[in-house]
């Protein structure tokens, strides 16, 4: 029985210091030291998101700033920017954070929080995202793309990342629904996408250009155009087009910044914008990033702000007038 | 297409057979059993946990520590569902029922070890799968798009909510209740809210991983305790009528015919786990559940569902199947499967492999590492888990007053730990009132944990289908796997029909 308790005894110790080694992620939103500072990914380890946060993380440790990253997954990232939004200014808990998540989700619904609960300390990544079309498919171009729409109405299925959020909007902004005649379908993530893609169930779907080009370079399927608001053609694939090149006005708001619950120390939100500055210039990190299909695009706080500012005036309003409409039908 | 590259394969065996390899591997391994163990570390956490070593670590290093800590993990989970009937993994949870009733009738070592061979056979076999059959095998996933995946979903969750129990009333409204649950939260199309009753949180549904702990572990925890307070002389110490004293000679463990007479429940595990691994979406529970579901047709044990080591090895054999088989979307497309597979490529990518349909050409040397990385760990596998088994075992002896307020304590840590969400620990408990009400009632668990794992899947594949349809129902029946899947779905509810017939 002795031996028992003891074996036990051991047992259990060693498994509470695990769990509690675990966890020390979530411990870390109440890190002592001002320096040490959690970085809050609204998604799944492994994704474009997580990624580029992670490398980021990395950076700031080598600047002499101890960062961990947190995955929260829920709700397109909008749990993990509520649960960031409530926590005290001198948590050392930041959000990474794109425009879907900061505004048009909360324009969406009541997600619990808004932009303007949140400091914004700079951005530093794009990701990029392009319409692609099926192996095989009879256009080769986005014009001829549409010309085939219209000589065949109903038809053509697109494949999307969900129903009713930015990503379907920016979809129909690129290939108008009320002048075109096709079928939007809203698929899981990239990678349901992609299967869907070069499995054959859709003949056109909306992805990150990460996922589509080796899916590209390998026959499977064909990236038409890319989407990238920052920068017109993406280094990772040069020879696509954006869509401005086409005079569509279809360019996804999708660059990741990192932000701040409101009333954060100024001097810590320094101190990561200048290590945020600096990083932006290291040609290892950009092409760290190049290979996740993001652009290391650094954009101060005043310039984050502006941003996404004109991002809530200009498109949100848009966005909104449409998913009534959407809903309504 | 994938050939074999001779060259290649000696230059992984250098690798994988070198001292620091076998070290990591074992490592995570380590890790891996040990984090799988305790409730509420699903293990995909640990795995997450040990990505940032990628920033640091040479290729065959990462891989190693990850993969050891995927397979450790994935057979960690059974070890609390035998010995305290709290799955340690979600898809450990198919071997609850057979695992803790062994454990109850003072088999629980027999049981560990059904576990751990079984998951080792399962294991080598999603391998070998993976080895052999990657590229025919990868072409074949894309193949399932809506109308094929709601058949499979259809499919799964027929089986098991027929199969499951005697009285296929108390498996509909088992399957009922998960469904109401899975359905919480915000609509997949519309974003709209269901069931929340305006709590904030609710908004992100209910979360999986709280649901099987407080599901599985708090009424085994309540009952334990409710003992210690009313009958304190007999508590924790139980057999099959409730109590036990404890064993005066070692506790038998499991002899090689037992472990062969149970060659049905390995072998269906091994083969759905490993179809059911190679298709996104799915993963390890529902292959676990599904196993065990179509081996409760085949096996000729009279104690399947109440302490069948055949039970047990049809979930974890499936289980650890899947963990070949999801790397095949991954390595022939560069398209994760699985959150897990998800990881193992954000990994490869960082050590600068660039995963897609090429990688096996690009970088065979390290695809073929990978292979042999999946293949070394399932001995290692053994050789922990045996060294582990007697731990475990006496673990189940701890009296009572010390054991379950301890589990209680690791259940609310561990939950916590899920999604760094304290409102998932309050989600636990709402989950364990209703573990409660299933015990009360006799209610089956398998249709309530697939109807709720399913449900989600279900709906956006039946939804997308439909929308690419235009709303035409033809089109589920459109594909050949798609009209072989609903043959097998209407072929096992005749079948089971039939069964219940009298004479």
């Amino acid at each position: 029985m002795k031996k028992s308790l003891r074996v036990g005894g051991v047992a259990v110790v060693m498994a509470l210091a695990v769990v509690l080694a675990a966890t020390a992620g979530g411990a870390g939103e109440a890190a002592e030291t001002p320096d040490e500072i959690t970085i809050v990914v609204g998604f799944g380890a492994g994704g474009s998101n997580d990624l580029s946060a992670r490398y980021l993380a990395e950076a700031f440790n080598d600047h002499g700033i101890s960062a961990n990253v947190v995955n929260m997954p829920g709700g397109m990232g909008t749990e993990a920017a509520y649960h960031v939004s409530t926590q005290s200014p001198d948590s050392n808990t930041f959000m990474w954070a794109h425009p879907l998540i900061m505004l048009f989700e909360p324009a969406a619904g009541d997600r619990g929080f808004t932009i303007h609960d949140f400091e914004p300390v700079g951005t530093l990544a794009s990701p990029t995202f392009a319409v692609s079309s099926r192996a095989g498919a009879p256009w080769s171009t986005l014009e001829e793309l549409i010309q085939y729409i219209e000589a065949n109405p109903g038809e053509v299925v697109l494949g999307g990342q969900g129903e009713g959020n930015m990503m379907h909007f920016i979809a129909e902004l690129i290939l108008d629904p009320a002048e075109l005649d096709y079928t939007y379908v809203g698929l899981g993530g990239g990678a349901d996408v992609a299967l869907n893609l070069t499995g054959g169930h859709v003949d056109v779907g909306h992805l990150s250009l990460a996922a589509a080009r080796p899916l590209h370079q390998d026959g499977d399927l064909s990236v038409l155009v890319n989407t990238q608001i920052l920068v017109e053609r993406d280094p990772l694939m040069p020879e696509i087009p954006n869509i401005v090149e086409f005079g569509i006005q279809g360019q996804e708001p999708h660059p990741l910044a990192l932000w701040a619950p409101k009333g954060t120390s100024s001097a810590l939100i320094q101190q990561l914008t200048e290590a945020m500055a600096e990083i932006a210039q290291d040609p290892d990190f950009a092409q760290n990033y190049q290979d996740i299909g993001v652009i290391a695009h650094y954009l101060d706080p005043e310039e984050t702000w502006e941003f996404f500012m004109d991002v809530e005036e200009n498109m949100v309003p848009r966005y909104k007038a449409w998913l009534e409409a959407y809903l309504a039908n | 297409m994938f050939d074999f590259n001779v060259e290649a394969v000696f230059g992984a065996v250098a690798i994988v057979f070198a001292l620091d390899t076998a070290m990591f591997v074992m490592l995570g391994i380590v890790v891996g059993i040990t984090t799988g163990a305790i409730p509420g570390l699903a293990h995909s956490l640990p795995i997450a946990l040990v990505l940032p070593f990628s920033f640091f670590l040479p290729i065959h290093q990462t891989m190693g520590l990850l993969i050891g800590t995927y397979q450790g993990g994935t057979y960690g989970g059974s070890i609390t569902a035998i010995a305290f009937g709290t799955p340690g993994t979600p898809g450990a949870a198919a071997t609850v029922a057979d695992g803790y009733a062994l454990t109850r009738q003072g088999k629980g070592k027999k049981a560990l070890q059904m576990g751990l061979y079984s998951s080792v056979v399962g294991g080598l076999f999603g391998s070998l799968v993976l080895i052999f059959l990657v590229v025919p095998i990868g072409r074949i996933a894309p193949r399932f798009g809506p109308a094929e995946l709601t058949a499979l979903y259809f499919m799964a969750l027929s089986l098991v909510v027929v199969f499951s129990t005697e009285n296929a009333g108390k498996g509909i409204l088992s399957a009922g209740i998960g469904f109401f649950l899975a359905i919480i939260g915000r609509d997949i199309i519309t974003g709209g809210l269901r069931f929340t009753f305006g709590i904030r949180y609710m908004q992100a549904g209910f979360p999986l991983v709280p649901l099987l702990m407080g599901f599985f572990a708090l009424p085994e925890i309540i009952k334990q305790i409710h003992t210690v307070i009313t009958d304190p002389e007999h508590a924790g110490q139980v057999s099959e009528d409730g109590v036990l004293e404890l064993p005066k000679k070692a506790e038998p463990g499991l002899g090689l015919k037992e472990f062969l007479g149970s060659w049905k429940g390995t072998t269906i595990g091994s083969v759905v786990g490993t179809f059911l691994g190679a298709l996104p979406g799915p993963g390890a529970t529902l292959a676990a559940y599904t196993s065990y579901s179509v081996t409760s047709q085949f096996t000729e044990d009279k104690s399947y569902g109440k302490g069948s080591l055949e039970g047990v090895a049809a979930a974890e054999s499936a289980n650890n199947a899947t963990c070949g088989a999801t790397f095949i979307p991954m390595l022939t497309f560069g398209i994760p499967g699985s959150s897990i597979s998800a990881l193992l490529m954000a990994a490869l990518i960082m050590e600068g492999v660039p995963v897609g349909p090429r990688v096996v050409i690009d970088h065979t040397l390290v695809v073929y590492t990978i292979f042999l990385l999946m293949l070394v760990a399932n001995p290692f596998n053994l050789i922990f888990g045996r060294l582990l088994i007697p731990v475990f075992t006496r673990l189940t002896k701890i009296p009572a007053v010390v054991l379950w307020p301890t589990i209680a304590i690791v259940l609310v840590i561990g939950t916590y730990a899920y999604n760094n969400r304290p409102f998932d620990i309050i989600m636990c408990i709402v989950a364990g009132l209703i573990g409660y009400f299933y015990r009360w009632f006799k209610l089956p668990d398998g249709p309530l944990v697939l109807a709720f794992l399913v449900t989600p899947l279900f709906e956006a594949s039946f939804r997308q289908a439909l929308t690419i349809s235009r709303g035409d129902p033809m089109f589920f029946v459109q594909s050949p796997i798609a009209q072989v899947l609903w043959v097998i779905t209407a072929l096992s509810i005749f079948f089971f029909l039939r069964k219940k017939e009298p004479g």
